[in-house]
C-alpha cells in the first residue's frame, strides 16, 4: 500500500470546538504516525496539543467536540465511530500513557488487577490468563518480584513505579499506537530519563508507534523521531527531530528553542517570547505567532499555508526561505 | 487480627465517653420533676409509704453516693433494677434490644438498596429529567414525617390490601423479615435521601477523575467502570452519612416503634422515663451509648475497607 493508508495514525485538518463557542481550539491540525515511529507534539500549554492526542483515542473531556477534519487510526474513523467501535479501538489499536501518573491509577484497587482488567477488555483471555498477562507486563515495564508486586496499591508505590504501571496498562491490550499525554512532565529528572529508556525500548521491541505530547523540547528531542510543533491550534513546523532542532523553518520553533537554557549558554542568553499567546476566540486571519514574530510581514498577517519544503519537512511560515538563509542560526 | 485488636482499643477510648453519657444522664433525671415512688404508689399514698420505700430504692441515699453504688454494680456487670418492673434492668432490654436492632439494620440495607442505583441513575446524566426525578423523591421523603408514613402504609398495605401485619413482630427469620418490613421502610424513606444526595454528587466529582479516564481508555464498557471503578471510590462519603444516621436511629426509633406497636428499645425507654425509673432509664441509655459507639467503630472499619489507604492503627 502506499500514500496516507499505509500510516498507522492519520489527523487531517482536524478542528475542535469547546462548547457552543464559535472559534475552534484546535484549528486544522495534521499528523501521521507509522509503526515503529516517536512522534512529537510539542507547544506550550493552551496549543491543543494534549486535546488533539485525546481526539485520537476519542476521549475528549466533556463539552470538547469534534468540529471538522478526520482522524484514522488503523483504518478506522475515531471521528464518526460509535462507542462500541470506540472501546474496541481503545482495548485493542490504542493505549494511552497520561500525565499525572498520582492520579491515573484507581486508589482502591491492586495494581496488577487494574492491569488485568485492562488485558481483558480485549475479551480473549481468561481471568488467569489475564493475571498472567499482568505479572509479565509488570516485569516488561521494569517491576522487580511482579507477582509481589501484583497485589500493591498504587499509594505504596512511588511516581515512576506508578507511570510504570500506567504504562503497562496501555500495553495490556496489546495496541499498535502508544499515545503519551506528558507521561514525564510530573516526574524527577533521573526518572523521566528511565521513563523515555522504556518508552524506546517498546518501540524497539514490540515495533508499536508513539504520539509523544511535551512541551519540553529536551525530552522530544530525546525520543521522538519526528516533531510536529504546535502554536495556537495549529501545527506550525513539522519535520525529523534533528534538523528541525538544529535549523528550524518557523520563528515559533526558533523562539522555543532560544527560550530552553543549555549547556553553551548562559541565562542571560535565553530568550523569552514577546508576547502572548492569543486569546481563545480572538480572530486569527493569517498566521498566529506573527503578532509576536520579529520576522512578521504585513502579508504574514492575511494568508498562512502549511506547506511542504523537501527533506520530510512542512512548515506555516511563509518567510521560511529567510530563516534557511540564516542557516543554523540557533544550532 | 488487626481488626479485633483496633475494635478493643477503640471500645477502650470509649469507655470516658461512656462514663460521661451516664453522669449527665443521672443528673439530668434527677432533676427531672417527679417521684418514682409517689409513681408507683399513687397520688394518695402516705409520706411514709413513700419515704419507706424511698429508703428500700436507695433513693435517701445522697445522689453521688447513688452514683457510686450504681457505677459499683456496673463493674460487676450489674446493669441495676428497674423500680417500674422490680426485675434486672439487663435482662429487660435483653429482651427488648433484638427488634431495636432488627429494625435498625433492615432500615440500613434497605436505604442502602435504595440509595445505590438512584445515586447512580440521577448522577449518569446530571441535570437531566432523571436527576431531577430522584431530586423531588428526596425532597418528598425527607418532608414526609415517618409516623405519618407508617400509617398510611399500614392503611394501604395492612388494611386495605392485606398484604403484611399491621403490628407485632412474628417470630423466625421470614417472620422478621415480613412482619418488620413496613416500620424499616418507613425508616428508610427518610435515610435514602440523605444517601442519595452524597452520593450522587461523589459519583459525579469521581466522574471527572483521571483514573476514570484511564479505565475507559482501557476499553472498559459503561457498567464496568460504574461498578469497578466508579462506586467503590464515591463511597466512603455515605458511608459517613449513613453511620451518623444509624447513630441517630439508636434511641431514634421510638416513634415507629411506638406506631407498628414493636416493644423494642426505645419504646422501653419511654416506659421508663414516664415511671421516673432511674436504673432503667440509666442502663438503657448506657446500652445505646455503647451501640452508637460500636456502630461509629464499624463505620471506621467499612471505611478502612473501601480505601486502603485508611490505615487501620
Amino acid at each position: 500500500m502506499t500514500g496516507p493508508a499505509e500510516h498507522l495514525l492519520s489527523v487531517r485538518g482536524l478542528r475542535l470546538r469547546v462548547g457552543d463557542e464559535t472559534h475552534d481550539v484546535v484549528r486544522g491540525a495534521s499528523l501521521h504516525a507509522a509503526r515503529g515511529e516517536v512522534v512529537g507534539i510539542a507547544g506550550e500549554s493552551g496549543s491543543g496539543k494534549s486535546l488533539t492526542l485525546r481526539a485520537i483515542a476519542g476521549l475528549l473531556p466533556t463539552g470538547v467536540a469534534v468540529a471538522g477534519g478526520d482522524i484514522e487510526v488503523d483504518r478506522v474513523d475515531v471521528v464518526r465511530a460509535g462507542p462500541q467501535v470506540l472501546r474496541r479501538l481503545r482495548g485493542h489499536t490504542v493505549g494511552m500513557v497520561f500525565q499525572e501518573p498520582m492520579t491515573a491509577l484507581n486508589p482502591t484497587m491492586r495494581i496488577g488487577r487494574q492491569i488485568a482488567e485492562a488485558a481483558m477488555a480485549r475479551g480473549d483471555l481468561s481471568r488467569s490468563q489475564a493475571r498472567t498477562r499482568a505479572v509479565e507486563l509488570l516485569e516488561r515495564v521494569g517491576f522487580p518480584e511482579p507477582a509481589r508486586r501484583y497485589r500493591q496499591f498504587p499509594h505504596q508505590l512511588s511516581g515512576g513505579m506508578r507511570q510504570r504501571v500506567v504504562i503497562a496498562i496501555a500495553l495490556a491490550g496489546n495496541p499498535s499506537l502508544l499515545l503519551c499525554d506528558e507521561p514525564t512532565t510530573a516526574l524527577d529528572a533521573t526518572v523521566t530519563l528511565k521513563i523515555l529508556d522504556l518508552l524506546a525500548d517498546l518501540v524497539r521491541d514490540l515495533g508499536i508507534g508513539i504520539v509523544f505530547v511535551t512541551h519540553d523540547l529536551g525530552v522530544a528531542a530525546r525520543i521522538c523521531d519526528r516533531i510536529a510543533v504546535m502554536y495556537a491550534g495549529q501545527v506550525v513546523e513539522e519535520g525529523p527531530t534533528e534538523q528541525l532542532l538544529r535549523r528550524p523553518r518557523h520563528p515559533y520553533t526558533l523562539a522555543l528553542l532560544r527560550a530552553v537554557p543549555t549547556r553553551d549558554r548562559d541565562i542571560d542568553g535565553l530568550r523569552a517570547i514577546p508576547g502572548n499567546p492569543p486569546q481563545r476566540g480572538e480572530e486569527l486571519p493569517g498566521c498566529a505567532f506573527a503578532p509576536r514574530c520579529e520576522y512578521a510581514e504585513p502579508e504574514c498577517r492575511s494568508e498562512v499555508e502549511f506547506v511542504p519544503i523537501g527533506a520530510g519537512r512542512s512548515t506555516a511560515c511563509r518567510r521560511h526561505p529567510l530563516l534557511a538563509a540564516m542557516a543554523g542560526g540557533t544550532s | 487480627m488487626a481488626f479485633a485488636r483496633f475494635f478493643a482499643s477503640r471500645l477502650l477510648q470509649a469507655v470516658p465517653v461512656l462514663l460521661g453519657v451516664t453522669l449527665v444522664v443521672f443528673v439530668l433525671i434527677h432533676l427531672v420533676p417527679g417521684d418514682p415512688a409517689q409513681t408507683a404508689l399513687g397520688a394518695r399514698a402516705t409520706p411514709d409509704a413513700v419515704d419507706a420505700l424511698h429508703s428500700q430504692w436507695g433513693l435517701d441515699q445522697p445522689l453521688h453516693e447513688q452514683y457510686l453504688l450504681f457505677m459499683e454494680r456496673l463493674l460487676g456487670g450489674d446493669l441495676g433494677t428497674s423500680l417500674r418492673f422490680g426485675q434486672s434492668a439487663g435482662d429487660l432490654i435483653a429482651a427488648r434490644l433484638p427488634v431495636t436492632l432488627w429494625l435498625i439494620a433492615y432500615a440500613a440495607v434497605l436505604a442502602c438498596l435504595f440509595a445505590v442505583p438512584l445515586a447512580l441513575w440521577a448522577a449518569s446524566r446530571p441535570a437531566a429529567l432523571r436527576d431531577r426525578v430522584v431530586r423531588v423523591i428526596s425532597v418528598v421523603g425527607l418532608g414526609v414525617p415517618g409516623f405519618w408514613l407508617g400509617l398510611v402504609l399500614i392503611e394501604v398495605v395492612s388494611v386495605n390490601w392485606l398484604l403484611l401485619p399491621a403490628a407485632g413482630v412474628e417470630p423466625g427469620l421470614l417472620g422478621h423479615l415480613e412482619s418488620l418490613f413496613l416500620p424499616s421502610l418507613t425508616i428508610a424513606a427518610g435515610m435514602t435521601p440523605l444517601i442519595v444526595r452524597s452520593l450522587r454528587t461523589e459519583v459525579l466529582r469521581v466522574t471527572e477523575s483521571d483514573f476514570v479516564t484511564t479505565a475507559r481508555a482501557k476499553g472498559l464498557t459503561p457498567h464496568q467502570i460504574r461498578m469497578r471503578h466508579l462506586l467503590r471510590n464515591a463511597l466512603a462519603p455515605s458511608v459517613t452519612v449513613l453511620t451518623v444516621n444509624v447513630s441517630f436511629l439508636i434511641g431514634g426509633t421510638l416513634v415507629i416503634e411506638r406506631v407498628f406497636g414493636l416493644g423494642g428499645l426505645g419504646d422501653l425507654m419511654l416506659t421508663g422515663i414516664d415511671a421516673r425509673d432511674f436504673p432503667l432509664v440509666q442502663a438503657v441509655t448506657l446500652v445505646l451509648a455503647v451501640l452508637v459507639v460500636i456502630v461509629n467503630i464499624l463505620g471506621d472499619l467499612a471505611q478502612a475497607l473501601i480505601d486502603p489507604r485508611v490505615e487501620v492503627q
